[in-house]
C-alpha cells in the first residue's frame, strides 16, 4: 500500500519544523534557504495569509521518470519517487519536466546532480513516519496510507464545508500524486498549478511516441508503394516504345 | 526565511496553538536544586512562532542533545548564540545564573510560571528606559515594559516583530509616525495617538508642548 501525506494548509503556522527536520534527517546543510534548492528539500511559503509547504509531490505517475534518459528517477511501490545519484548524468530534463518545480540541480559543484525530497524512504523502511509528519507541531503534516488519507481529507471537507475549498489538490493532479493538500482559498492563489490534466503528464508524449514504429512502417509501406508504382510506369512506358512521344 | 515572512506570522488571524514538547530538564550535573528546564513555551514566541531559529542548527529535532555545556555556551554556541547578553541575558554572568537554574519542579508548576510570565501577572522586565527629551520635546519619557504587558499584551506582542529583544535601542523620531515601532499600537485606534496635545503628559514626564 502507498505511503502519503496530507498537507492541510489551514493547520500550518510556517513553523517551519519540517523544514529543521528535514534537514537534520536528510544530513543537509544546516543552514536554511529561501524556497527549495539541493539543499533544502521543503519550504513553507507564505500565500496572503496562508502558509503552504514546497517539496516533492511525489507523483503516482512521475513525468520525472518518464523523462529521464538513464533511468535514475524510480516511482517506489511504498509511495516515494526516488532518484539514484550514482546513475544521475546531470542532464536536468526532470528539472524542466516536472509540473511542479520540484527537481533541483547542484549548481554549485564540479560533478552536480539533481537532489529532491525522498519522502524520507529510510525511515518508511523503519516503518517510522517521515520526518516533518513527525515533527509537526500542530498536525498540518500527516502521514499515512494514501487511500486513508483521502477518505479522511474528504471527511474533514464534508465535516466543516465552509473551512476548505472542495477540492483536495493531488488526487487526480497529473495523474494524482502522494502529497495531498486541503486549501481554504483557491490552490491557485498558493502558486499551486491549477491546469494539470487529471492523467499522467508522460502519457502526453507517449501517445505521440508509441505510435512512431506505426508510422515508420506505414509510411516506409506507402513511400515504397509510390516507388514502386513510379518505376512501373516508367518501365510499361519505356517498352511501349517511342510512339506516344512523336504523336 | 525572509524578514516579511517571519514577521507574517504575528500578523496572521489564525491562532492555533503549536504541540510543543514538554519541559526538558537538565540536571545531571547541577543536580536537582539548580537543575535547568527548557521551556519551549517561552522560547517560541521570541521566535515569531518559527522552530527553525534553533533547529536545526543550534539543537537537533529528531535525535536531540540531553548533555549540554556550559563551556559551548560561553563560545557562543548552543544557548549562548541567543543569550549573549546581547539578544538576551547573558549565560556568562554571575547575576543570571537563576534564570536558568531555578531547581527540579513539577511540569505543572513550571507550566503554571510559564503562563504567569507570558500573562504578565508577574512580570516586571528590564528596568524602566527613559530617553532624555529632545530639542522640541516636552520632556523625557520613561518607557516601562509593566505598562505594556498584560492580558492582550505578550512578549511577542512586541518581540522581535518590532522591537529586538535587546540593550535599549537609540530612539528616533520615525519610532512614532508609521507602523514599524511604537507606532504600530500608538496610532489613535489600538491605543492613544501621539498627536494628540491633550496626551503629551502620558508619556513625557512635563506633559506640556514646549511653544
Amino acid at each position: 500500500m502507498s505511503h502519503a501525506l496530507l498537507l492541510d494548509t489551514t493547520l500550518c503556522t510556517g513553523c517551519g519544523a519540517c523544514t529543521a527536520a528535514c534537514k537534520e534527517q536528510n544530513a543537509l546543510p544546516v543552514d536554511i534557504e529561501d524556497r527549495n534548492t539541493a539543499y533544502t528539500w521543503c519550504t513553507v511559503e507564505k500565500r496572503g495569509n496562508t502558509f503552504v509547504r514546497r517539496m516533492c509531490m511525489h507523483c503516482e505517475s512521475p513525468t520525472c521518470q518518464s523523462v529521464c534518459p538513464v533511468g535514475a528517477m524510480t516511482k517506489s511501490p511504498e509511495g516515494p519517487v526516488l532518484y539514484d545519484p550514482k546513475k544521475c548524468i546531470g542532464c536536468r530534463y526532470c528539472i524542466q519536466a516536472c509540473p511542479f518545480d520540484v527537481p533541483k540541480y547542484q549548481w554549485d559543484r564540479n560533478v552536480p546532480v539533481v537532489a529532491k525530497c525522498i519522502m524520507c524512504q529510510p525511515r518508511l523502511a523503519k516503518g517510522e513516519p517521515t520526518a516533518c509528519a513527525a515533527v509537526c507541531p500542530t498536525g498540518a503534516t500527516k502521514f499515512g496510507h494514501r487511500d486513508d488519507l483521502v477518505r479522511e481529507a474528504k471527511e474533514r471537507i464534508a465535516a466543516t464545508p465552509g473551512r476548505y475549498v472542495d477540492h483536495i489538490y493531488g488526487l487526480h493532479e497529473a495523474g494524482g500524486t502522494s502529497v495531498l493538500m486541503l486549501s481554504a482559498v483557491p490552490f491557485g492563489q498558493l502558486g499551486l498549478r491549477t491546469n494539470l490534466p487529471d492523467e499522467p503528464l508522460g502519457q502526453l508524449t507517449w501517445r505521440v511516441l508509441s505510435r512512431v514504429p506505426d508510422i515508420v512502417l506505414m509510411g516506409g509501406t506507402l513511400l515504397y508503394g509510390v516507388y514502386w508504382i513510379t518505376k512501373r510506369r516508367d518501365h510499361v512506358r519505356r517498352i511501349e516504345g517511342g510512339e506516344g512521344h512523336e504523336s | 526565511m525572509t524578514m516579511a515572512s517571519a514577521a507574517g506570522r504575528a500578523e496572521g488571524t489564525r491562532a492555533i496553538p503549536l504541540k510543543l514538547p514538554a519541559g526538558i530538564v537538565y540536571d545531571k550535573v547541577s543536580g536537582a536544586d539548580s537543575a535547568v528546564v527548557f521551556r519551549h513555551t517561552t522560547h517560541v514566541d521570541y521566535e515569531n512562532g518559527r522552530c527553525t531559529g534553533c533547529h536545526p542548527k543550534l539543537y537537533h529535532l529528531l535525535n536531540p542533545t540531553r548533555r549540554i555545556e556550559h563551556a559551548e555556551m560561553n563560545r557562543g554556541g548552543s544557548c549562548g548564540a541567543c543569550h549573549d547578553g546581547t539578544h538576551a541575558f547573558d549565560v556568562r554572568s554571575k547575576a543570571s545564573c537563576g534564570a536558568c537554574h531555578v531547581g527540579r519542579k513539577s511540569e505543572s508548576i513550571l507550566n503554571a510560571e510559564s503562563e504567569a510570565m507570558r500573562s504578565s501577572a508577574s512580570f516586571r522586565g528590564p528596568d524602566p528606559y527613559t530617553y532624555p527629551a529632545g530639542r522640541t520635546s516636552p520632556g523625557p519619557v520613561t518607557f516601562k515594559h509593566t505598562t505594556h504587558t498584560g492580558a492582550s499584551m505578550k512578549c511577542n506582542t512586541c518581540h522581535s516583530r518590532l522591537f529586538e529583544m535587546k540593550a535599549r535601542p537609540p530612539f528616533e523620531d520615525e519610532w512614532m509616525h508609521g507602523k514599524a515601532k511604537c507606532g504600530a499600537c500608538h496610532d489613535g485606534k489600538a491605543s492613544f495617538g501621539v498627536d494628540d496635545q491633550k496626551l503629551c503628559g502620558k508619556c513625557h514626564a512635563e506633559g506640556r508642548a514646549k511653544p
